[in-house]
């Protein structure tokens, strides 16, 4: 048990030292035969999503992902369902699903606990209905209660990320994933400009701007499923 | 952990340095159009009218007074709203078209509503020029230029 955990204490510290690791060896080029055969697979869940909903009174939300290696890549699926209630002089309520899609290249593939910095790109899609109920004073038609909804309005963008996993404890992982979204496209709401897409977050900037660009954060914790051996690349070393 | 530490502490202080505070009297959708009347050939003369009827809806308040300028009022139950002018001696009438599109213009407001692509569909005026097809207080003060 201390050894796991002196192994999981290791392998932290290395992603911390990692940047600072000078590679000066010097060995001889080994051409080695890609594997493209899966070895394994991740599954894992939104923490930072169960966490948002246990702190945040007006956001409901649950999330997963799941990944699959080939060669230095992972083929990644991320999937989700969010229900945000915003009572304030208004009452929002916006209820959907996303989906997200892509590739991730794994940059540390000779790590020996198969840990895994890698840069990714996503697909996303999303959607969601939404009401809007709010109470206008008019100066002409006096006070007036107002309810606009949006029926299945769809959303979609593009994401890149940076996707930190690190091993703690046997086929335990725990991962971040820091993304920066963009390109978003939505289609013409029926009634009313939403204000929240799930999977992306705010749409409505403070003011008047739409928010054209997103950053987010997720912390998975991940469970590896490893069903073949797989040979760990040797580092390429000039 | 202190690299872990690290990271979430970095991703906090990013979240909250994105929460701006707004001021919601900043807020620049208004509720009405802007219409300025000018008499042709005599930039000087006043206009009076009797009275002002938004149809379906009634008098307008301070329909009676000298007007330069007159807020219009676009009921958001409708996408056409018809104004009818009256003076002692004619009739005007204008029937003006807008889309409208409610929005949370910041979570500390209240919501508001967007009017755009303001336009008309008929008016008995001498003419009528359309300056700005969206209410927005701040960009686009007058909507409509109209001519006696």
């Amino acid at each position: 048990m201390s050894l796991s955990i002196l192994k999981s204490i290791y392998n932290i510290l290395f992603l911390i030292l990692l940047p600072f690791l000078g590679i000066s060896q010097i060995v001889d080029t080994v051409q080695i035969k890609p594997d493209w055969k899966p070895s394994r697979l991740h599954v894992g869940i939104d923490v930072s999503r169960l966490i948002g909903t246990a702190v945040q009174a007006h956001k409901n939300s649950l999330g997963g992902m799941i990944d699959l290696d080939f060669h230095r890549f992972l083929f990644a699926f991320e999937s989700g369902i969010e229900k945000i209630t915003r009572i304030k002089t208004f009452e929002y309520t916006n209820q959907g699903t996303f989906l997200k899609w892509g590739v991730d290249y794994n940059l540390i593939p000779h790590n020996k606990y198969r840990n895994i910095i890698s840069l990714g790109l996503r697909y996303a899609k999303s959607r969601f209905s939404d009401e809007l109920k709010f109470r206008e004073e008019n100066t002409w038609f006096g006070t007036q209660d107002l309810q606009f909804s949006n029926k299945n309005v769809s959303s979609h963008w593009t994401e890149i990320l940076l996707r930190l996993n690190v091993r703690v404890w046997n086929n335990l992982l725990l991962g971040s994933i820091l993304r920066i979204e963009m390109m978003k496209n939505i289609s013409t709401p029926n009634q009313f400009n939403p204000f929240d897409i799930p999977g992306w977050g705010r749409n409505w900037k403070s003011g008047t701007d739409e928010k054209t660009v997103n950053m987010g954060f997720s912390y998975y914790v991940i469970y590896n499923f490893s069903y073949r051996e797989k040979k760990i690349l040797p580092r390429k070393i000039k | 952990m202190r690299f872990w530490l690290s990271f979430l502490t970095i991703g906090l202080c990013l979240f909250e340095s994105c929460n701006e505070i707004e001021d919601c009297t900043l807020d620049p959708y208004g509720n009405y159009a802007v219409a300025t009347f000018n008499v042709l050939n005599n930039v000087n003369q006043i206009v009076v009218f009797d009275s002002i009827i938004l149809e379906g809806y009634g008098r307008l308040s301070g329909d009676q007074d000298t007007l330069v300028d007159m807020l219009l009022p676009l009921p958001i139950k409708n996408n056409e709203a018809i104004f009818h002018y009256y003076t002692d001696s004619s009739l005007y009438s204008l029937a003006v078209n807008y889309k409208s599109l409610p929005l949370i213009y910041d979570l500390s407001c209240n919501a508001t509503i967007r009017y755009y692509d303001l336009d008309t569909s008929y008016h008995s005026f001498d003419s009528l020029v359309i300056v700005g097809s969206e209410v927005h207080l701040d960009y686009v003060p007058i909507n409509f230029e109209i001519y006696l």
